[in-house]
């Protein structure tokens, strides 16, 4: 049986990791932890220094293909980082709040519908 | 696949979530296959894990062979299961850990991802926070300071009595106010300092010295609170410890969990006091409410807590927060 025939709607990896060297940038650590892209990464740091932005404004002052920041923009919406507001995206809280409010609330949630389904199907039994 | 600077980081472990669209089917073992391919597990990955399953144990040999795979890569999917929590081993045998997988996710993987998601967020906390720029006083200038205040203090009663000015008690204790002010300011920029910055401050205060030999020193030990303590030995797999002393009832909650009115009703009945640690999520019931507020000792919450506003107003005092507080 194979994987193809599952649509994958959203994915986000979270990654347990161990600093290199102590020079790195802790909010580097903590986005690559999220499985943020570098290019994700520059888009947070634009939206967290100005609150709020448009997709095209980001391409446009960050000198980015515009398709590529929507993609960014959607991850980093998903995983609970950002909020959107019409054509807006806003970083409206600090990385650890959003992390602890959101990220954390929407993967135990997918995690629990998981079980949820398995217990529905009575998966014990079988 | 995502990448950063790979140099810059080494991987212990990770965990792909998947969001699905839903699959209509009655068939379990394709529910247990859409599951696991939404916590990233592969075709093979799959197949291993419905192995184990069946079989009960197997050691990683038997695995590649039974798979036509070469042991390193069935050493690969193992470790991917078991850092999901759906299988343990001992030795070189590798077993499920639990029967049901619902049970695995709700009672091993939840707790795990919350507790690297919060490890994460207190990463980006310490990042977050104002760095301190300002000046920090050894005991020595504290000394100073205080020997500067009283300087100040007597070179203005020397003025006013060159001026002629009649020596009230107003005036003394005018002066005295100004010379305690400075001292106070200085002893609040220190603390502030150290607040910011370390665990403890010792102040150092000295009787009036009649001689260097006759100095007599009394040391204060101000202690504050340790904000970013490492846990190092928390159990992941446990989602729960409640312990009873002679006194207290102590809760440690590293995953979900729910306190109704009958626990505090049974912390009343025993007349304990609830000592209660919340590394994962913690929600009392609304129905708990202000009245109940005499049955905790304190809450101390490094992850959420959620309660009836009633609730959380009443133990305000009792509250210690490093994590977040809902109010239901």
């Amino acid at each position: 049986m194979g994987d193809e025939q599952f649509e994958v709607i959203f994915e986000a990896t979270i990654r347990y990791i161990r600093l290199r060297n102590e020079d790195v940038d802790p909010i580097s650590a903590v986005l690559y932890a999220l499985s943020v892209s570098d290019t994700g990464a520059r888009i947070y740091r634009y939206l967290r220094e100005n609150k709020m932005a448009t997709p095209e404004e980001i391409a446009e002052k960050l000198n980015m293909d515009p398709s590529r920041v929507q993609d960014e923009l959607d991850y980093l919406y998903s995983i609970g980082l950002l909020d959107k507001l019409g054509k807006a995206y806003i970083c409206d809280m600090s990385l650890s709040k959003a992390i602890r409010r959101r990220t954390s609330r929407r993967v135990i949630e997918i995690l629990n519908y998981l079980a949820d389904l398995l217990e529905e199907h009575g998966e014990s039994d079988g | 696949m995502r990448v950063m600077d790979e140099e810059k980081f080494e991987v212990l472990a990770e965990w792909t979530i998947r969001k699905l669209k839903d699959i209509e089917t009655k068939d379990k073992d394709k529910i247990i296959r859409w599951v696991l391919y939404s916590l990233g597990v592969k075709d093979v990955g799959a197949d291993i894990y419905l192995y184990l399953r069946e079989k009960k144990r197997a050691t990683t040999t038997e695995i590649a062979d039974r798979f036509s795979i070469s042991p390193t890569t069935a050493r690969r999917y193992l470790e991917q299961l078991h850092s999901l929590g759906l299988v343990d081993y001992i030795g070189r045998e590798y077993h499920i850990t639990r029967e049901d997988l619902s049970g695995c996710i709700r009672e091993i993987l939840i707790p795990r991802i919350r507790r690297v998601l919060y490890d994460i967020a207190e990463t980006a906390r310490y990042a977050e926070q104002p760095k301190y720029e300002g000046k920090v006083y050894g005991p020595e200038k504290l000394r100073e300071r205080i020997m500067e205040a009283k300087e100040e203090a007597m070179r203005n009663i020397s003025r006013l009595l060159e001026k002629g000015v009649k020596i009230t008690p107003d005036i003394i204790s005018g002066v005295l106010e100004k010379t305690f002010d400075a001292i106070g300011k200085l002893m609040e920029d220190i603390g502030r300092s150290l607040e910011k910055m370390g665990q403890h401050m010792y102040i150092y205060t000295y009787t009036t010295p009649e001689s260097a030999e006759d100095r007599k020193k009394t040391v204060i030990r101000i202690d504050i609170p340790e904000r970013q303590k490492k846990r190092q030995h928390v159990d992941y797999t446990r989602g729960l410890s409640i312990m009873e002393t002679r006194d207290r009832i102590i809760y440690n909650i590293y995953s979900d969990y729910r306190l109704t009115v009958k626990d505090f009703e049974y912390a009343r009945d025993v007349n304990k006091k609830m000592l209660i640690k919340v590394y994962g999520s913690l929600e009392i019931d609304p129905s708990v409410g202000a009245g109940y507020e005499e049955c905790i000792e304190k809450i101390i919450v490094y992850g959420v807590l959620e309660a009836s506003k009633e609730f959380i107003d009443a133990v305000r005092d009792k509250l210690i927060v490093y994590g977040h507080v809902d109010r239901i």
